[in-house]
């Protein structure tokens, strides 16, 4: 009934997905905090 | 109003053995001592790796299969790491403590706070002590850390083909797999060779540098959501600037959005077209990438709340003018409403009780105002005893949140006015989450919103407050009437 493999298969894709996207998210987050903290340091 | 006094000096920190020196100062050697056992099994790592990878390098199949990684290394791992988590959470705590401190000193005599300076402090003015230390550490513990998961690849490379060219036939294991032919499987292996040191250290480096971001992150956030429960706000007027940024069509946003979805996309794509659909991934590496995700987005929680809510321009120019530990200048209380709201006599509704100064005067659900009417009246006359000469200024204020209602607060106001008292300013207490937050209700704000009520409506032209409902509905209509020009009608004997 439950094709075990396909299950797995998409699930993995799904996990890669979410993966980089929580990484992606971090990183343009971490890139906005640097550009503001760096502004305050080094005052461009 | 003087600003309180405070030192910053790490070392006087120390000879008074602050806790939070102490700790770090031993939270520094323990990952030392991390650091040590590390190099340790840095080295035995390479020695057991031996000759195998330059055999392969040579086109022979090693001989052995160096083991894989032992517990003693991950607790090394574990203490090594101790020391930036632990800067972290005493900064945290530190900072907190100080600002606690500078808080309560606001108003009245000048107080002594003194604060070691731990992570928090690298941005604005000081660079800590704790930031220096992380970031004398986090270049050796990257190199290190990269080493290590440099040597484990190749590890678990050399022997998937050892498992691979020495068993003979397809086992049960085998057969349910793709790896039926071995001589396919391994001129697969071998044309993917594991990344080199340079991907090892990029890994690394991004995941201390993220560390690092975290903590001051959570510094911050946290800083501002405890100036946010004592009523001071940093760096301006946040609610003009957190207008400005929640707005869903932010172009940092869309700009980010198009290049996700281009990046997901790419990423499916390829995925797709290079898994091998005859033999199933992990499910253990499945779990582990949604679990890496969840805690990117955990890890992106404080940095989103710092981004809505950024650093000024004006701020570098405190960077100079000032010697305090703060990060930045305290300023009394900015409202939004009519005006800023002076220190004076405070009436404070909270949920059920009726507090004047702190103490307990009443219960809104019992209604007995007669407390609060005689406290006020004795007030008046103290002050008047002490000026004898001046008018009564006759303003309260009145502090509630915005889930009492006006039929709650009527019955106060009007003793109020009976113990002489002719305006209130309603300060209209809300929490309002950190705009963009994906775990919003983690990092909010207090916005206080002033509003100036006459008590009684003898003054021609004045807007009357006669409507039921909450009083975050009377203060929106008491804000649309100029300063001094909204009232509430009172019962005149």
């Amino acid at each position: 009934m439950f094709d075990v493999h396909r299950i797995r298969h998409t699930s993995s894709i799904a996990s890669w997905v979410f993966f980089v996207g929580g990484v992606g998210y971090l990183a343009y987050h971490f890139v906005l905090v640097g550009h503001q903290y760096a502004r305050v340091i080094f005052s461009f | 109003m003087c600003p309180p006094s405070y030192s910053f000096s790490p070392l006087d920190a120390l000879w008074h053995h602050e806790p939070a020196a102490m700790s770090i100062l031993g939270g520094g050697l323990v990952s030392l001592v991390g650091l040590g056992g590390l190099l340790v099994a840095l080295r035995r790592r390479q020695q057991a790796m031996g000759g195998a990878w330059s055999a392969l390098d040579h086109g022979d199949l090693p001989t052995q299969a160096p083991p894989p990684l032992t517990k003693p290394t991950l607790a090394a791992v574990a203490l090594a790491l101790f020391m930036p988590v632990l800067t972290v959470a005493v900064t945290m705590h530190d900072r907190a403590a100080l600002r606690a401190c500078i808080a309560s000193n606001v108003v009245g005599e000048p107080a002594n706070c003194t604060a070691w300076g731990g992570l928090g402090d690298s941005v604005g003015q000081h660079l800590g002590w704790g930031m220096v230390v992380t970031v004398l550490l986090l270049p050796i513990a990257v190199l290190v850390m990269a080493a290590l998961t440099h040597l484990r690849w190749r590890g678990d490379y050399i022997r998937a083909l050892l498992e691979l060219a020495t068993r003979r036939g397809p086992s049960e294991r085998y057969r349910q797999t793709a790896w039926e032919h071995d001589e396919g499987a391994l001129r697969r292996l071998l044309s993917r060779r594991p990344p080199g040191f340079g991907v090892a250290i990029a890994l690394w480096g991004a995941v201390g540098l993220a560390i690092v971001a975290f903590g001051s992150g959570v510094v911050r956030s946290l800083t501002t959501a405890i100036n946010g429960l004592n009523g001071i706000h940093l760096h301006g007027n946040l609610d003009a600037r957190l207008a400005e940024s929640a707005s869903m069509l932010d172009p940092h946003l869309i700009v980010a959005g198009a290049f996700m979805g281009v990046a997901f996309g790419i990423l499916v794509a390829v995925r797709r077209a290079t898994e091998d659909w005859s033999h199933p991934p992990s499910w253990r590496a499945t779990a582990a990438r949604f679990a890496l995700g969840t805690g990117c987005l955990v890890l992106a929680s404080p940095l989103a709340a710092e981004n809505a809510n950024p650093v000024p321009a004006s701020v570098r120019h405190f960077n100079e003018q000032s010697a305090s530990v703060a990060y930045l200048p305290i300023t009394p209380p900015n409202l939004v409403g009519h005006r800023d709201v002076p220190y004076g006599i405070q009436v404070d509704i909270v949920e059920r009780a009726v507090e004047l100064d702190g103490y307990a005067v009443g219960d809104t659900v019992r209604g007995d105002t007669g407390e609060l009417e005689d406290m006020l009246r004795r007030k008046r006359e103290l002050w008047l005893s002490f000026h004898p000469d001046r008018p009564f200024p006759g303003t309260v204020n009145v502090a509630v949140d915005g889930r009492t209602t006006v039929a709650t607060l009527r019955p106060w106001l009007e003793a109020a006015r009976r113990a002489g008292y002719h305006e209130a300013i309603i300060i209209l207490v809300q929490t309002v989450p950190f705009a963009h937050a994906p775990l919003g209700v983690w990092a909010s704000w207090h916005r206080l919103t002033g509003v100036d009520v006459a008590l009684g409506c003898g003054r021609a032209g004045a807007k009357r407050l006669d409507m039921d409902g909450d009083v975050e509905a009377m203060a929106r209509h008491a804000l649309e009437a100029p300063r001094g020009m909204a009232c509430m009608p009172t019962v005149e004997p």
